[in-house]
Formats: C-alpha cells, structure tokens, sequence
C-alpha cells in the first residue's frame, strides 16, 4: 500500500519514464475553496492503445514481463475512490497520455502529502535524459520546478546526477514548498483531533 | 540553497568532489524503483545511499530501476563492481544501505545479510 501521495506520484511518474517520454509534466494542486488536492501526470510517451486502456485498472494486467501483475494504477484509483474523488486515464500514443487523480481535501482518509521534494529528487534522479516540470499550485501560492531550467543553470546534465548536487537540490526545492505543507499538516492534525 | 544563482557555487564544488573521486574505480548501484520497490520501503533506501555517498564521497553512482522480478525481496539493492561483476542485496533497509556502502564500496568485502 502506498501511504503517501508523494509514493503515488513517483510509481506514477515510473511508468512515464517507462514509456520513453522526454517531457513529463507532474501538476500537483490543492485547493481549499473546493476541498480537493490531487494531482496529474502528463507525459508524451509511448501511450496506450483503446483495448490497453480498458485493461489498465485491471490488477492482473501488465506489459511488462518480470512479473504478471501492475499494482500501481489499480492503488491509485482506489486511493480516489475511497476518498471520494475522480480518477481517469486517458492516452493518444505518442503526444499526451494523462492521468488524473483527484481526491477530496477533508476526506479522513486522504493521505498524508509525504515527501514531496523527496519526490522531485527521485523523479527527477530516474529521469536524466528528458524534461521534468512540476508544478505546485497550492491556492494562491505557485511554485515551478523546470528541470531545464536546474540543468540550464549548472551548465552539466552529469553533475546534476552526482548526490551532492542531487541532495542540495532536493533541500532547494523543499525551500520552496514547505511553508505550506507546514500549515497543511496543522490542519490535518487539527481535522483529526476534531473528530476524536 | 535558496535560490538558483547558488547552483554555480555548488558546479565548482561538485567539479573539484568528481575530480577528487578520479582514479578510484567507480561503483555502479541500483535500487529497484516499481511499485512493488516503493511500498516495501525503497525511498528511504534510495536516500541513505544517496546522502552517506555524497557524505562520505564514496565512489559510485546511484541509479533507480524498475521492477527487477522478485518483488517480495523487496527493496532490491544492486551492486555493480569495478569488473562489472553484480552483487544483489534483498530486504534492504535504510540502516542496512549504509553498512552495504561502508562494508562493500568502503572496504570492497561483499556484506552478507542473514535473515
């Protein structure tokens, strides 16, 4: 089971990189007016077929052949499900394949965020070659993270990869989003005290 | 850091750190990343062995994969040797990272794990 959406977000990020795509976009949001947080994944890679498609949320299917099971997408919808939200797949091979996962914001069983610049580090770690944009819209506050942009800057796409550079990046971009998982993370505590 | 203009301090610094490294034999590592990885508990694998090598500027490189096929062995660390000789450690835990750095990459003995 996955305890945190930051998991989700890797496993599914996992399967971009997997489909050889070269821009993956992540949008991770979370809106108080209409209690809902979630987040999508949008990458330009292989895609999936129609028949593919409809098989996709079935546990027992997968492309791959070291095991006979895909656990990821099936983990995802229900996390949704269970949290009264929205899940959907949809995919044109080659240009856009998207999955959306919503769920609802005061939902008790909504998981925790988690490590979210841990995330970023590992997505951005297992994806060399291409070009990740994470883009956090949390209310008002937007935060951007272009990959380009970090490789742009040191002048090295190797460097990036060394731990060093991996880990100071990773506590740059924790800079930028902390402050509002903080108050986030009263509120859960909060939300859990009340109902106790 | 706290703001990208910082990143050309942290290229030199990362520069002269490689270059100090040169002449070692390189060691490749590879943590197994899939769902299955995940929820047996790779992140914080992947992150020991990632922060105790920058700490310790430990010859190797970290890299993720997908499934490797054993999945209730989980968290799956491989280690590729200078000779590109391949030692895999299964139910790896973050404490358990750190002692197959310092053991193996460390003082080149290959650590066994009894369960």
């Amino acid at each position: 089971m996955m305890q945190e959406l930051a998991m989700h977000i890797l496993d599914i990020v996992h399967n971009s990189i997997r489909a050889e795509a070269n821009s993956i976009t992540v949008n991770v949001f979370c809106k108080k007016n209409e209690d809902i947080c979630g987040f999508t994944v949008i990458d330009n890679g292989i895609g999936m077929r129609a028949d593919v498609l409809d098989k996709v949320l079935d546990p027992f299917f997968t492309t791959r052949t070291t095991r006979k099971f895909g656990l990821g997408l099936p983990l995802l919808k229900m996390t949704c499900t269970m949290c009264d939200g929205e899940f959907s797949i949809t995919s044109t091979p080659w240009q856009k394949t998207e999955v959306i996962a919503k769920m609802k914001r005061s939902h008790m069983d909504t998981p925790p965020w988690g490590d979210l610049a841990q995330t970023w580090m590992e997505c951005f770690h297992a994806f060399p070659l291409g070009r990740l944009i994470f883009n956090f819209d949390f209310d008002d506050q937007k935060v951007v993270i272009d990959s380009d942009e970090i490789i742009n800057a040191i002048g090295d796409r190797e460097l990036c990869h060394d731990s060093a550079v991996l880990i100071q990046l990773r506590d740059y971009v924790a800079d930028q989003i902390t402050p509002y998982l903080r108050e986030e993370s009263y509120e859960i505590i909060e939300r859990f005290t009340a109902h106790s | 850091m706290k703001s990208l203009s910082d990143l050309q301090r942290i290229r030199d610094e990362a520069k002269k750190r490689v270059s100090m490294r040169e002449g070692n034999q390189e060691y490749r590592i590879v943590v197994g990343m899939a769902t299955c990885g995940i929820a047996a508990g790779a992140r914080p694998v992947l992150t020991a062995l990632v922060e105790e090598a920058a700490k310790n500027n430990y010859p190797v490189t970290v890299t993720q994969t997908g499934c490797i096929g054993m999945c209730t062995l989980e968290p799956i660390v491989e280690v590729f040797g200078p000779q590109g000789d391949k030692t895999t450690y299964v139910l790896v835990d973050a404490k358990k990272a750190i002692e197959i750095l310092e053991e193996h990459i460390g003082k080149g003995k290959v650590k066994s794990v009894t369960f």
